[in-house]
């Protein structure tokens, strides 16, 4: 019997990922490191930090080891390389897809473990939080990425 | 049933969305309310929260089995703010009925399919209730985000 929930979210996923992917394609350095105003965060940073936060939820919800993350830093990113960048991007959206083919079906109760979350976030959260958290916010920034394209593209 | 966990996990999702939506519409002035970072190609946050609220609200209700509610998208996408106080108090209706909608359901057949509304395009007619519920809080994240950007694009303009 397939899991929706999984298959759904698998869907959703790929389709996000490839939105991001398209949103950064062919944009010079410049693009990416651009801030639209004081205060807000590059392209860069924010599909850096989407995609990392991306794997570790993903990996969360179905009971994959957790990789190495360091968040702050993913709001640091400052590439120097666009195709070097983009690349790194693609590898870490393949390691998401692939965390979400790891198993047929999930017990969505199951509780996780999670990681490096700050203030009164609780240590434990269902499966099924972690996989619809990192659906939603995966979403959210892409949106953003795009937007700032647009930006982006009027600015120039 | 593994998925029981599925609805408790989309209501906490669901208020922090709303909660995050509305400190990002509260206190703006009309003028911020129906401005676009680009004209013609960007909506404004009237816009984003008339369409984000119809939209969550339609998406739930197909992901609850609920009657759809009546709904025109293109309006949507015309909407333009008159009252910054009527448009909270939309924004507050709207949310209290999406969280109902949530509160309301007993146990979800999360593999049940479910007739959507009327979409554009090629998009099938029909969808897994998982479906319809991760697509309403992605989509809703997705233009929260959105309006976040716009407003802080406001703020640093009128600086």
């Amino acid at each position: 019997m397939t899991d929706e929930v999984l298959e759904s979210a698998r869907k959703l996923v790929c389709d996000s990922l490839g939105e991001l992917s398209a949103a950064i394609e062919g944009l010079p350095i410049e693009a990416l490191n651009w801030r639209p105003a004081a205060e807000t965060n590059s392209l860069a940073v924010i599909a850096t930090h989407t995609v990392g936060a991306t794997r570790l939820w993903l990996r969360m919800a179905m009971a994959l080891a957790l990789p190495e993350r360091d968040r702050d830093s993913e709001f640091r990113a400052e590439p120097s390389d666009a195709d070097q960048f983009r690349r790194a991007v693609k590898q870490m959206s393949d390691d998401c897809i692939e965390a979400l083919r790891s198993a047929d079906s999930v017990d969505w109760s199951a509780m996780r473990r999670t990681q490096g979350r700050g203030g009164d976030a609780p240590e434990e959260v269902a499966a099924a939080y972690a996989l619809i958290h990192a659906t939603e916010h995966l979403r959210g920034h892409v949106d953003q990425i795009s937007l700032m394209r647009q930006l982006w593209e009027a600015r120039a | 049933m593994t998925q029981d966990a599925v609805l408790p996990a989309a209501q906490y999702v669901l208020r922090d969305s709303l909660k995050d939506f509305r400190e990002a519409i509260d206190g703006l002035p009309l003028e911020a309310l129906n401005w676009k970072p680009v004209e013609g190609d960007t909506n404004s946050i009237a816009v984003l929260t008339t369409h984000t609220l119809h939209s969550t609200r339609s998406w739930l209700s197909v992901a609850t089995g609920a009657t759809l509610p009546e709904r025109d998208r293109d309006s949507e996408l015309l909407a333009s703010a008159t009252d910054p106080a009527a448009m909270i108090a939309f924004f507050d209706e709207f949310s209290e009925q999406c969280n109902d909608l949530l509160k309301s359901s007993g146990a979800v057949d999360w593999a049940a399919t479910r007739k959507t509304h009327a979409r554009p395009g090629q998009a099938p007619e029909e969808v897994p209730a998982a479906f319809a519920l991760i697509h309403a809080l992605s989509h809703l994240r997705e233009h929260v985000a959105h309006v976040g950007l716009t407003r802080q694009l406001w703020e640093a303009k009128s600086k």
